[in-house]
């Protein structure tokens, strides 16, 4: 092996481990999500109360809590879920403003949320429902559509990356699946669509450990150098699948910790109590 | 309450030169039948909407119309090729065609029916089958509260009458097919009188469609009359795609005997001012019955349901589930009225009517009604009227696809649910294309898929 190829190797690594400084410009080049003192309510309560979050190319990030701390809120706010009311704050997305699109200009840009309870639309195939929301990203992109055949050999594909029967392809969306199965979907739906921030909600809960691991292998195949990932989520078992870079702990609404992928294991042992009041405390 | 005497007097005048021209040579318990059925609906007249049944329901532009009784001669000339896209698989040897209420023996295939079944003309049927058609026609039907099938019971000539007999199972549905067309009278009436009889046992799918050629103005007044008999599994299917100038009312009375199955399903599109009396008495214990249906209306439609499922024998169970698309300015109405009788325990109902809406100037009138007078049951009814789900619309979007296109495949969803009940898949198939081209004619803006359906739902 040659010097400069070991090199290179060893200064990747360097730099998503130890967080080493980066020049200004790869700084800007790499920064996909800016979230700055984000506030939202639903039906008048305010569930975020101020969260700040910089999510660059390349990274997964963990984003922790115990119930009701307003994880899944922040994953659907980022989403663009119809509920939420963002009274403060704002969200950079690859320098443009989040907050001012659709979900399908959202989606159209790039960003995808792995649902914890995906919908079911009975009457409407798998197979035509990925085709339209593809297309439409391809539309955005300036890209031709593609045919269904075309489409059916790019889903075939996919679906072994999720270890999907066949038989899935014609059935209606999440129509009679379980929920490992529409958690599956969910995965399918992300490869198909290939999104450069995607939002994992709870996307293991209620799965058992064979359904975790096709999922988060999945998730895995699926990184690249310059797309990302929020993993949502309340235990830390998923994270012994898809290793997180960054971890951070929300409690009541704000990010109250934030570190690697120790700070997980660090929760499992603890649990979240010590957090809880701590934040309690400063509220105070 | 009687309407105008004029109108009334239009009927009693065709009557009379019924009775006395194709109506003469009928058997005399037969002249009987008509001869009370019009003095019944001369006594009851026209409903109006003073009455409960019709209050939602105002009848009176059908009344105006100087409608009369289609004329067996000069009939039009249908060719197959006219009627083949009606038909369930394109082409069917277990059809009976009627065009302007006549059975039409060359239109008609009855060549795939086992030997054992009685399949035809209802007016051909009298002479050979008379006791059996005299043991069931009229029987059940309530015509004191229901004029529109008294007038039609004082024109009984023709329709289909099918006899299924004990433990015969038939394969492929049997479809009846009405076809109207204009004739140099332009406004006809006909009165289509269908008379169903499944043995002990026995098993059949039926699909009865009420179609135009043209879009004329012409009343169809249907009834048919169902004997679901003991252990005997039947599925119906009811497609009214009238023209939309004209008037369909339609009654059905079935009656289901103990440990028999009886699944229906109305698709109702067409005409302008569309009534659909569907009653049902279960008269033994361990029936299943399914009562499902879609209606789609616009521009100036009104289109009504009134159900009735009489409870009267314990452990019996039925499910009801209706939906409306209404848009434009059109007019939906759905009354479920069921009954628990008081020996009727262990009764399991449900009772759903879901509505979307989706226009400021359409109504949409919903009505529940049950009556329990036994009190060891479980019966559950809802309602609703409204637009399209907030959650499921974010879902659809978030995977990049517009408002419009959104929109679109959620109404698909909507509609589908309910298909989904029917278990003959070719039958299935027809309806939901039927469906798919009235949304994509009238409801949506986009393309629509091809629906799709899970496994078959067991019961």
């Amino acid at each position: 092996m040659r010097d400069g190829h070991r090199l290179s190797t060893t200064d990747h690594g360097l730099r998503t481990k130890n967080r080493a400084p980066r020049t200004r410009n790869i700084e800007q080049e790499l920064q996909m999500l800016e979230i700055k003192n984000l506030h939202a309510n639903v039906v008048g309560k305010e569930i975020l109360k101020g969260i700040n979050l910089t999510v660059n190319a390349g990274e997964v990030h963990a984003v922790m809590g115990p119930n009701g701390s307003g994880k899944s809120t922040l994953a659907q706010v980022l989403a663009g879920h119809p509920s939420y009311e963002v009274t403060e704050g704002g969200v950079v997305y690859d320098g443009k403003d989040l907050l001012d699109m659709t979900p399908e200009e959202r989606a159209q840009e790039g960003v995808f949320l792995a649902f914890q309870y995906p919908v079911e639309i009975p009457g409407v195939s798998n197979s035509y429902f990925l085709k339209a929301g593809l297309n439409e990203i391809r539309r955005h992109k300036g890209l031709e559509p593609l045919d269904a055949m075309e489409f059916l050999k790019i889903l075939k594909e996919k679906m072994k990356l999720v270890e999907m029967d066949p038989s899935f392809i014609n059935r209606p969306v999440n129509e009679g699946f379980s929920g490992g199965e529409k958690k599956r979907n969910e995965i399918l739906q992300m490869a198909v669509l290939e999104p450069r921030l995607a939002i994992l909600d709870e996307t293991d809960s209620g799965l058992d450990i064979d359904a975790l691991k096709v999922v988060a292998n999945g998730v895995n195949k699926l990184k690249r150098s310059d797309n990302a990932v929020i993993v949502v989520t309340h235990y830390q078992r998923l994270l012994n699948y898809i290793v997180p870079d960054f971890v951070h702990v929300l409690v009541n609404g704000r990010i109250v910790k934030s570190g690697g992928k120790e700070l997980a294991l660090e929760l499992e042992a603890n649990g979240y109590d010590t957090l809880k009041e701590e934040a309690e405390s400063v509220a105070r | 309450m009687t309407q105008s005497a004029k109108e009334i007097e239009k009927y009693l005048t065709d009557f009379h030169a019924f009775e006395n021209n194709g109506a003469a040579h009928a058997p005399a318990w037969l002249k009987e039948l008509r001869a009370g059925a019009i003095g019944k609906f001369s006594e009851l007249g026209f409903p109006t909407t003073k009455q409960e049944d019709w209050r939602f329901t105002n009848i009176l532009p059908l009344t105006k119309v100087p409608f009369r009784h289609a004329s067996k001669k000069d009939l039009p000339d249908v060719r197959p090729s006219d009627i083949g896209k009606f038909i369930i698989g394109g082409a069917s040897k277990s059809l009976l065609v009627f065009v302007n209420g006549y059975f039409s023996n060359t239109l008609s295939n009855l060549t795939s029916l086992p030997k054992e079944v009685v399949a035809g003309s209802l007016a051909e049927s009298v002479g050979v089958h008379g006791e059996q058609i005299r043991h069931h026609l009229s029987r059940h039907l309530p015509l004191q509260s229901h004029p529109f099938a008294a007038l039609n019971t004082a024109f009984i000539h023709d329709g289909a009458f099918i006899y299924i007999p004990k433990g015969c199972k038939v394969a492929s549905p049997i479809q009846l097919l009405f076809i109207s067309v204009a004739t140099k009278e332009d406004t006809a009436v006909s009165y289509p009188r269908n008379l169903i009889i499944v043995g002990e046992k026995a098993a059949a799918t039926f699909v009865e469609s009420y179609i135009a050629l043209s879009e004329d103005v012409y009343f169809s007044n249907v009834v048919t009359e169902m004997f679901v008999e003991k252990e005997s599994a039947v599925d119906f299917v009811k497609i009214q795609h009238e023209s939309e100038k004209a008037y369909h009312v339609g009654t059905m009375q079935v009656e289901q005997a103990g440990h028999s199955r009886f699944t229906a399903f109305s698709l109702a599109l067409g005409a302008s001012i569309a009534r659909n009396d569907i009653n049902i008495t279960i008269n033994g214990e361990q029936c299943e019955t399914m009562l499902d249906g879609l209606y789609i209306t616009s521009n100036d439609q009104l289109i009504d349901h009134h159900t009735f499922i009489d409870h009267t024998q314990p452990n019996c169970s039925s499910r009801e589930i209706f939906k409306g698309i209404v848009t434009g300015k059109s007019r939906s109405v759905f009354n479920g009225k069921i009954f628990v009788r008081k020996e009727a325990q262990k009764t399991d109902s449900k009772q759903t009517n879901k509505n979307l809406l989706l226009s400021d100037k359409a109504i949409v009138d919903t009505k529940p009604q049950l009556e329990i007078f036994a009190d060891d049951v479980k019966c559950t009814h809802g309602a609703t009227v409204g637009s399209l789900d907030a959650a499921s619309l974010f879902y659809v979007k978030s995977r990049g696809i517009g408002e419009e296109a959104a929109r679109a495949l959620l109404t698909v969803g909507f509609a589908s649910e309910v298909t989904n009940y029917i278990n003959d898949e070719p039958v299935r198939k027809h309806v939901d294309a039927l469906i798919i081209k009235r949304l994509q004619e009238r409801v949506v803006n986009t393309a629509l898929p091809e629906i799709v359906h899970s496994d078959p739902k067991m019961i």
